[in-house]
C-alpha cells in the first residue's frame, strides 16, 4: 500500500459514509485512479451485498412488528426495542404483571407469534405454542437461571440447560439469551422468573425458596420477594385456548 | 432506521466478528450482539466518523466473550493461515492465534496483535481503535512474538 492509499479503516467509514465530504471526495477520486484501492471497494461492495442476500433486512410495516425469518430474529428484536419503549414503560409499571425487584440487571420478554412477527406484548395474555424469547442487560458479570413456574407449583429451568449450578452471564446490554422458548399446551396463570445474583447459586436451592414462597404466600407477586440475596425480573402471564 | 444501519453496518460488523470467531455462525450470532447495542448507541454516537472503530472495539469485546466461552470457540472451524511476522515461514493458524491471546496476553497484546495481524490494519488505524501509539504497538507485538515459540510448544501447537 502506497502513502496515498486509503487506510483499511478510512475505507470502511467511507464506505458507510461516515466520512467528512472533503476526504470523502479524496477517497473518490484515489479510488478511481488506484487499481488496488478500488479492487478493495468492489470487493467489500460485493461481500456485502452477498452477506445482505444471506441474511435479508426485514420488512417493518405499520404494525410496529417486524416480519421474522429465522435468522434474523436480531432484527425484529432491535426493531421492537425501538418501537415499543411506551410499551416497555406500560409493562414495568404495572404491578403484579412484570415486577423487579432489585438490583441493576434487566431482562426483557418478547414473542414469537404464528404470524411470524416478534413483538413486545402489551397485554398478559399467550397462546399455546407461541415463541417466547429473553434478552438480558447487566451492568456485571452474574450469576442467573432463568425458571417458570405454573399455578399447579410445577417448575421448569430454562437457564441453565440441565446444569445444577447458576450460568454466568456476562457483562452486556440488550444480550439474547441463546434459545427461545415454546409455550405448552398448559392453560392457566404461569410466571417466568431471571434470577440474578453476584455469588454462584445452585438452582435446585431457588427452586425451593420460590415453592417454598409459593406454599406460604399463595401468590405468584409476592413469593420473589421473599427470597433476598437475589434480584428477581418476573413476568406473569395467562396462558389462553387458542381462539377459534 | 433499523434497515438503513443495517445496509450500511451489518457486513462491516460481520466481518469483524468473523474475522475473531472464524465460524460463520458464530459470527452471526455476534453480528446480532453488536448490531442491537449499535441501535443503542447510535443517537449518543455523534461523530459519525467514530462508529467504524466503535465497531471494531464492539466486535472485538463480544467476540472474545465467545471465545472465553468454549461451547462458541470449540464450534469454530478455520483453516486459514495468518502471517505472524515479516518471515514468510511463520504462519499460525488463525483459530490457534485467537486462542493464544486469549489464554496468555492482556488485553493491550490481544489488541495490538488482533488488528496487525487478523484484521491487518495500519497503525494509524491500530491507534484510532486502541489508543496505543505505534511505539507502544510495537512493543506489544515484540512480546506477543518473543512468548509466541514457546508458548505453542507449551499449548501443544507445534
Amino acid at each position: 500500500m502506497s502513502e496515498q492509499c486509503v487506510s483499511k479503516l478510512e475505507l470502511l467509514a467511507y464506505f458507510s459514509g461516515d466520512i467528512n465530504e472533503v476526504r470523502h471526495q479524496q477517497i473518490a477520486l484515489h479510488i478511481e485512479q488506484c487499481s488496488k484501492c478500488s479492487a478493495s471497494f468492489e470487493s467489500l461492495s460485493l461481500k456485502q451485498q452477498q452477506f445482505l442476500e444471506k441474511y435479508p433486512i426485514p420488512k417493518v410495516d405499520n404494525k410496529k412488528t417486524v416480519s421474522l425469518r429465522i435468522n434474523t430474529r436480531f432484527f425484529a428484536i432491535a426493531a421492537s426495542l425501538l418501537l415499543t419503549v411506551t410499551t416497555v414503560l406500560y409493562v414495568q409499571m404495572s404491578n403484579g404483571i412484570h415486577e423487579r425487584i432489585k438490583g441493576a440487571e434487566k431482562i426483557e420478554m418478547f414473542v414469537l407469534s404464528d404470524k411470524n412477527t416478534v413483538e413486545k406484548r402489551t397485554s398478559t395474555v399467550y397462546y399455546p405454542g407461541e415463541r417466547i424469547q429473553f434478552s438480558y442487560s447487566s451492568s456485571g458479570e452474574k450469576y442467573f437461571m432463568l425458571m417458570s413456574m405454573d399455578e399447579t407449583g410445577k417448575t421448569f429451568v430454562y437457564f441453565p440447560s440441565g446444569d445444577s449450578v447458576a450460568m454466568l452471564l456476562k457483562k452486556g446490554s440488550g444480550v439474547p439469551l441463546s434459545s427461545s422458548i415454546e409455550l405448552d399446551n398448559y392453560i392457566g396463570m404461569e410466571v417466568y422468573m431471571a434470577v440474578f445474583s453476584d455469588s454462584r447459586f445452585m438452582v435446585n436451592d431457588v427452586i425451593s425458596g420460590i415453592k417454598a414462597a409459593y406454599n406460604r404466600t399463595g401468590s405468584f407477586g409476592r413469593m420473589s420477594k421473599t427470597l433476598s440475596g437475589y434480584s428477581i425480573e418476573s413476568f406473569l402471564i395467562e396462558k389462553r385456548q387458542r381462539p377459534q | 432506521m433499523v434497515e438503513e444501519l443495517y445496509k450500511k453496518y451489518g457486513y462491516i460488523i460481520f466481518e469483524r466478528c468473523y474475522n475473531i470467531v472464524r465460524c460463520e455462525h458464530d459470527a452471526h450470532d455476534a453480528t446480532q450482539i453488536v448490531f442491537m447495542r449499535l441501535l443503542e448507541k447510535y443517537d449518543t454516537l455523534k461523530d459519525r466518523e467514530q462508529i467504524v472503530p466503535w465497531i471494531f472495539v464492539t466486535a472485538r469485546n463480544c467476540c472474545f466473550n465467545m471465545v472465553r466461552d468454549n461451547r462458541k470457540f470449540i464450534g469454530a472451524e478455520c483453516s486459514d493461515e495468518i502471517g505472524i511476522s515479516d518471515r514468510i515461514d511463520e504462519k499460525i493458524n488463525a483459530r490457534q492465534l485467537i486462542h493464544l491471546l486469549f489464554k496468555n496476553f492482556n488485553r493491550n497484546v490481544r489488541d495490538a496483535v488482533l488488528y496487525t495481524y487478523v484484521e491487518q490494519l495500519e497503525q494509524k488505524d491500530i491507534q484510532k481503535i486502541t489508543g496505543q501509539s505505534p511505539a507502544t504497538i510495537r512493543r506489544n507485538l515484540k512480546k506477543f512474538k518473543d512468548y509466541l515459540p514457546s508458548i505453542k510448544k507449551r499449548l501443544g501447537l507445534v
